[in-house]
């Protein structure tokens, strides 16, 4: 079943045509890639699902629902959670409550219950607590928990982006270049980390990402873009051989 | 219990035994003011120290529930009771008015707007002179009713009586905000101060939370409006300028910007402050204003800020309370 479905989406700035007529199918459980040249709109793509940009032309479809033109709050309780490739952590705050916002969604306490201090609050407060800890123990960063994230390491706060993204709970999870700024062994470590989500989670994972080994290695399908549009499409094998891509790759190292 | 709550208890008690252990009418006076700015720090702090959106529209608010209650009392002999709880409704709806084009804007772009609109509501509270009586305000605002607490009577023309009125609503607000920063709800108005992008995508709807922020924080203000004026027993268009948004704005970021204890704390501090610099004369602001630099040089978290670096020892990295930049 396709989790996520785009549809000649289009999205124009001015005079330039950041993403043009893509269309793509996701499916349910997948790690799907999208590559491409810097400046082609693989974050402009993810704009356009979350809901911070809305298309010039053409859908995005979230589990059959159209969802652009709605808000991000919106999409983000439809299901889809992401990073940011420019990581946008809420710096001042802890580590723990930075995860805890993640799970906004799914507190279901209510202010009463702080006033009053029920015990439903300290229960619900208290399971939220346990599963971000436990969201952080997975990618390592429990050691972390009362530090402030502006005070993490590099390669931290990108891990942090995904323990927080994972805690809404998404059936969708969008990651902008993860792997930006981390070392070789830092780079299979999160490869390991994303199947490991994957599979525990049953989350579908939308990947961005310029590093190839970790591409080809993790993807189960890949679509390429160039200048907005999609120039190729399929397994990594497929893809790593289709001309267009090497020269789309080669013409602008060359450039 | 918390180490969080003796301090606040401690902090409740020194504030019950005030009005008995000091006699003199005139610092009794000032504690009365500097509660009352309590009031409109917290509010101030709800807005621009945890949701992170800059207003100098305080004033506004504080106006509207001075003069709601002015006009409700004198004018159509309203008790103080209803006048406040009516004081504080409209002064919150005034801030969804202001919150509404706050909502695109950020940053100098929005402060710009509250500057307008502080200017707005003080042309209005000068030229509406059918409601408001203009330049000449209003006068003859009476004190509240006072009551019999057994033997006990209760009278609200003495400050040391007024200054428990004050407290009561103070503590009931402090309560509020301290509830409010502690649930999900608070985390997501520092989510918003802390990146606006990122806590919509995980679902914050940021209209209604900004609204929310806006609207309470001048209810809030409403409220102090209301006991300043049933205190002073006149209100007139001067009181509600840009200069006197300004003035709440340096007791929020003094005491500590996004804490719950510095907006008491650079309230308390700067009216007390103000009030014993009389005798310098025309050098008092210029002092003062040597004392602001001087503070923010040493302690840019504000106070609070600082006591915070100081508890928290070596360890500050745990300083989740005090707000940096990076
Ligand atoms: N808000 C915007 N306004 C104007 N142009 C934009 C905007 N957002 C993106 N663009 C332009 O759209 C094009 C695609 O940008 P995008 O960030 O999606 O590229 P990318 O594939 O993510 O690149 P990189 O690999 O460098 O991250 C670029 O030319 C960029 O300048
Ligand atoms: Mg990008």
């Amino acid at each position: 079943m396709s989790i996520l479905k785009l549809k000649d989406l289009t999205i124009k700035f001015g005079g330039l045509i950041a993403v043009n007529a893509v269309s793509l199918h996701v499916y349910e459980k997948q790690i799907y890639s999208i590559i491409g040249p810097n400046g082609s709109g693989k974050t402009t793509i993810f704009n356009l699902i979350t809901g911070i940009y809305t298309p010039t032309s053409g859908e995005v479809m979230i589990q059959d629902e159209v969802t652009s033109g709605h808000r991000p709050d919106y999409i983000s309780k439809k299901g889809v959670s992401r990073t940011f490739q420019n990581i946008r952590l809420f710096k001042n705050l802890s580590v723990l409550e930075n995860v805890l916002i993640g799970s906004h969604n799914h507190i279901k306490t209510k202010f009463i219950d702080v006033l009053l201090q029920t015990p439903r609050k300290k229960t619900i407060e208290r399971q939220s607590v346990e599963r971000a800890r436990y969201l952080l123990s997975i990618f390592d960063l429990e050691q972390f928990a009362d530090q402030r994230a502006a005070n993490l390491p590099y390669g931290p706060q990108r891990k942090l982006e995904i323990v927080r993204a994972l805690a809404s709970a998404p059936k969708l999870l969008l990651l902008d270049e993860p792997a930006a700024g981390m070392n070789p062994n830092e780079t299979e470590d999160l490869m390991q980390l994303i199947r490991r989500v994957r599979n525990e989670f049953d989350v579908t994972v939308l990947l961005v990402e310029h590093d190839m080994g970790l591409v080809m290695q993790i993807s189960e399908y890949i679509t390429v873009l160039d200048h907005g549009m999609k120039i190729a499409q399929g397994t990594a094998a497929e893809v790593q051989n289709n001309p267009a891509v090497i020269e789309a790759y080669l013409g602008k190292e060359s450039a | 219990m918390k180490k969080e709550f003796l301090v606040y208890i401690a902090i409740l008690v020194v504030a019950l035994m005030f009005p008995v252990l000091v006699d003199d009418v005139y610092i009794m006076h000032t504690g009365v003011l500097a509660f009352i700015y309590i009031l409109l720090a917290t509010g101030l702090n709800l807005l621009t120290g945890y949701t992170g959106q800059l207003s100098l529209a305080h004033a506004s608010f504080f106006g509207v529930g001075a003069y709601t209650s002015a006009i409700l009392t004198v004018t159509y002999g309203w008790g103080f009771w209803p006048a406040i709880i009516a004081s504080a409704v409209l002064a919150g709806v005034c801030g969804i008015f202001l919150g509404f084009p706050a909502l695109k804007l950020k940053g100098p772009y929005l402060v710009m707007s509250t500057i307008g609109f502080v200017h707005i509501t003080h042309e209005l509270f000068l030229n509406w002179v059918s409601v408001t009586r203009g330049p000449m305000g209003i006068t003859g605002i009476d004190f509240p009713p006072g009551f019999n607490l057994g033997e006990f009577a209760v009278d609200f023309s003495n400050p040391h009586h007024y200054f428990y009125l004050v407290l009561f609503w103070v503590v009931i607000v402090f309560i509020f905000v301290y509830s409010l920063i502690n649930s999900k709800m608070g985390r997501g108005l520092k989510a918003i101060r802390e990146n606006d992008i990122a806590a919509e995508c995980l679902g914050i709807n940021l209209k209604s939370y900004k609204l929310f922020a806006f609207s309470i924080g001048a209810l809030f203000a409403g409220i102090a409006g209301s006991l300043y004026v049933h205190y002073i027993g006149y209100v007139s268009p001067d009181s509600f300028t840009l200069a006197e948004s300004i003035n709440i704005l340096v007791m929020v970021i003094l005491g500590g910007m996004g804490t719950l204890l510095g907006p008491i704390f650079g309230a308390v501090g700067i009216t007390f402050l103000l009030e014993n610099m009389r005798f310098l004369a025309e050098y008092r602001l210029i002092i003062y204003g040597i004392i602001l630099m001087l503070i923010m040089f040493f302690a840019p978290g504000g106070l609070m800020g600082y006591v915070l670096k100081f508890t928290a020892g070596r360890n500050n990295e745990k300083l989740k309370m005090v707000q940096e930049d990076e």
